[in-house]
């Protein structure tokens, strides 16, 4: 008897839970949906200009460098040993409409194999995520200090610089 | 019975935890650039040399030969030649030339003096400079090795005691 009470009970929960999901696929502003957190990236005032490209993507063009020279504005390039390293800043902001006082952490990933080397705050990045920072706080624009390394040995005709930082906020 | 009600539970919580890792942000930050290749010249001291009075290590030294006679005691690291008519001070300088991002085999390395000289004679690797134009010191320079350059200064008979002489040798390198 208090077997097939339990199955009966079991039932209700699933079709309720079916009941509710409907309406949520029809209307984009749904609570559930309001509650994933989200992010941009943003310009600051010492980093490099940006594209946006919709959504949480963006473009940073670092413009022409070398190992004596940087054209653009807020793009620093330090000579090194082995190369040289180009360095510039850029923001994001997290928005957490579910408002839940909870904060967010950010991982990130290169796209494209490469010989040079790309850190994001000090992180040596490579296709796996790795973690970069932590404890980000919705609504506040954090600057992340975006380092990449030439070397010297790298030609000119090969040096066309081209990948895509994949990043990821995980709520806390 | 107690299984049962057990395996449910269970079956929940997994639910729980999906949505929860689902709750992920990502977006891309696309990087682009253009590396262009350069070359940078520094000057070193040499070990057979006079030590660079400053700026070693980098592209704007001073070289001091000090109090120079045709005669007297000559300081370390100059070697001096005489003639009926003058006597020359030379001392070799380090001059290093680095690449980055270049298919550039060796350099050529030009030198031309500051300012016009009428008195004396100024030579680098043998190569008279003046301020009129650019000489050639070297068509096939060699990429990150120090090159001594020797720094020489022909001084006639005729100059009087005491006199100082003073002048800035410009260095070009270029690639190849």
């Amino acid at each position: 008897m208090r077997g097939r009470f339990v199955l009966a009970i079991a039932c209700v929960i699933l079709c309720a839970g079916a009941a509710r999901r409907r309406p949520a696929l029809r209307l984009p502003a749904s609570p559930v949906a309001d509650g994933v957190m989200s992010f941009s990236i943003v310009a600051v005032p010492d980093g490099a200009r940006l594209t946006d490209l919709g959504g949480s993507s963006a473009g940073i063009d670092l413009g022409t460098v070398s190992r004596v020279s940087g054209a653009r504005s807020n793009v620093e390039v330090q000579p090194k040993a082995t190369g040289f390293e180009v360095k510039t800043r850029f923001g994001i902001i997290i928005r957490d409409p579910a408002a839940r006082g909870r904060t967010g952490s950010l991982l990130a990933a290169i796209t494209v194999p490469t010989r040079y080397t790309i850190k994001l705050d000090g992180v040596q990045l490579g296709p796996a995520a790795r973690l970069v920072a932590s404890a980000l706080r919705p609504g506040t624009v954090t600057t992340h200090r975006l380092e990449i390394q030439v070397p010297a040995d790298a030609r000119e005709d090969e040096a066309a610089l081209l990948n895509a930082i994949q990043l990821t906020v995980v709520p806390e | 019975m107690k299984r049962f009600t057990l395996l449910t539970a269970a079956v929940l919580f997994l639910g729980i935890a999906s949505v929860a890792s689902a709750q992920t942000a990502t977006g891309t930050l696309t990087v682009t650039a253009t590396v262009n290749s350069s070359i940078n010249l520094v000057f070193n001291n040499d070990a057979a040399g006079v030590a660079l009075s400053s700026g070693a290590g980098t592209n704007t030294a001073t070289l001091n030969f000090g109090a120079v006679s045709a005669f007297g005691a000559v300081a370390a690291g100059i070697t001096r030649t005489t003639t009926a008519t003058t006597f020359t001070v030379s001392t070799p300088v380090d001059v290093l030339v680095t690449k980055a991002n270049s298919a550039s085999a060796n350099y050529t390395l030009k030198a031309q003096l500051g300012a016009a000289d009428a008195v004396n004679t100024w030579q680098v690797a043998g190569t008279t400079v003046t301020n009129a134009a650019q000489a050639t010191i070297t068509a096939t320079g060699t990429y990150a090795a120090n090159v001594p350059e020797a720094i020489a200064l022909t001084i006639p008979f005729t100059t009087a005691n005491a006199t100082a002489i003073s002048n800035t040798i410009n260095f070009t390198a270029t690639a190849n």
